[in-house]
């Protein structure tokens, strides 16, 4: 049985950020997919739940030519069915599509799965490597966040008391940036990810083979991963999987869990990134 | 003791309007059943894992037990009891009897209404369609190939 709490329907990003500040424990509602699952659990209790659905803003989706402004109550299959997104964005369809059930995903949205910080958050690495912003609206006016400086650790994100997420802002791929994701599971639809990767290629200015890879990793440390840029090229795939691997090691800190091995997840980890770097680089 | 602030919403479940003061907590799962007396909508793990309590909000497929009644006020929901027409079987219900595709039977209303959305979104849906529509509805005794035949059925139509 879920514990009472206040229900608040806010019209505006303003009246949001006050009833976030004004209860002691007031936790942000959006498809509620994570949050319902907690409160049935009893793994929290808060004093407020606040429904972001009421404000108009936080159902929309741009995309244009500077990149996709994602709101917060933006669903995964909404996401999913945009047409423009699937073009020049593969890495964040593969992640949103590999997410839960389709059930869920008509609920569940792309701003709830990095707020959740789960360290296997899918989302997560996919706009990471497409260096996504965070857009934060709180007390104290608002702020913007590079997305790899949002997860502090499991379950913890750089919001303080009273803010909330405003939109994701996705920056627009160089022409002929090319994008991926893989994702071990051990059944689909109904598991977390074991570990997870994404990685971007995108050319140097009048280059034909040439450029930087960006690559990050879920499920094998506190918080999703980024792997300092790596200059790669189409012609030496090899050698961009070899310093791919080696800097991943340098940062994972996997764990035993239900889902894997520690042992299992820094083997796997390694193959998903064989994996996806010809597929980028190709 | 306090007692529970309730909240009023008005929902169109099927094709009445059910007008209630709900608690904020009551999930739309609960929702359906204890309020709208409509059972045939079920609450199998209540996590949002096996897909039983499936129902549409505004024509696409959801699970009831992970969505609060007051988020549904102004919503439409479609149910189980929504598919048939007096004492006519709808299609997809008619199929299911057809192709075997209902054995204990749980978890039948909520496959039917992932169908429908799916159905509902595209008349000729492929299999990994079909497939992908129901992949959120757990069913453990027909090893789901009676059901994919009985919504492939609908679709050839």
């Amino acid at each position: 049985m879920i514990n009472e709490f206040e229900y608040c329907r806010p019209k505006s990003f303003n009246q949001a950020v006050s009833y976030l500040a004004e209860f002691k424990n007031a936790r942000v509602l959006a498809g509620g997919t994570d949050l319902i699952v907690g409160l049935r659990a009893g793994l929290e209790s808060p004093e407020a739940v606040v429904d972001i659905k009421g404000i108009s803003e936080t159902g929309s989706l741009k995309v244009n030519s500077k990149g996709i402004q994602i709101g917060p109550a933006v669903t995964l299959n909404q996401f999913i069915e945009t047409r423009a997104v699937r073009k020049n964005y593969s890495a964040l369809i593969a992640a949103a599509e590999s997410i839960a059930t389709f059930q869920l995903r008509n609920r569940a949205t792309i701003v709830g799965n990095i707020c959740n910080a789960s360290p296997a958050a899918d989302m997560a690495p996919a706009l990471l490597v497409f260096n996504a912003e965070v857009e934060i609206a709180g007390p104290e006016g608002e702020r913007k966040l590079p997305l790899s400086e949002f997860f502090k650790d499991v379950k913890k994100t750089a919001l303080k008391k009273g803010e909330l997420v405003k939109s994701i802002h996705v920056p627009a791929p160089h022409i002929g940036t090319k994008s991926g994701f893989l994702k071990q599971q051990r059944i689909k639809g109904h598991d977390l990810a074991v570990a997870s990767v994404a990685a971007a290629f995108c050319l140097a200015k009048n280059a034909k083979n040439s450029g930087t890879l960006r690559i990050a990793l879920g499920a094998v440390a506190i918080t999703p991963l980024i792997i300092p840029e790596i200059p790669a090229s189409k012609k030496e795939i090899d050698k961009a999987v070899k310093t791919a691997v080696s800097s991943a090691r340098k940062i994972i800190a996997p764990i035993d869990d239900v889902r894997s091995s520690a042992d299992y997840r820094a083997e796997i980890i390694k193959t998903l990134i064989s994996r996806l770097i010809p597929e980028v680089l190709s | 003791m306090k007692t529970e602030k309730l909240f009023k919403i008005k929902v169109k479940v099927n094709s009445e309007f059910y007008e209630r003061a709900v608690p904020a907590r009551m999930t739309l799962l609960q929702f359906v059943r204890d309020e709208c007396n409509l059972t045939g909508t079920k609450e199998g793990c209540g996590i949002g894992e096996c897909g039983t309590c499936t129902v549409l909000l505004d024509g696409k497929a959801i699970n009831a037990c992970m969505m609060f009644a007051v988020e549904a006020d102004g919503h439409k929901i479609e149910t189980i009891e929504g598919e048939q027409r007096g004492e006519k079987l709808s299609d997809l219900q008619q199929a299911f009897v057809d192709n075997g595709a209902v054995q204990c039977g749980f978890c039948t209303p909520g496959m039917i209404m992932s169908a429908r959305g799916l159905l509902k979104k595209k008349s000729k849906p492929t299999d990994k369609e079909i497939i992908e529509a129901i992949s959120g509805n757990l069913c453990r005794c027909t090893g789901y190939l009676p059901i994919i035949e009985a919504i492939r059925a609908v679709a050839r139509k």
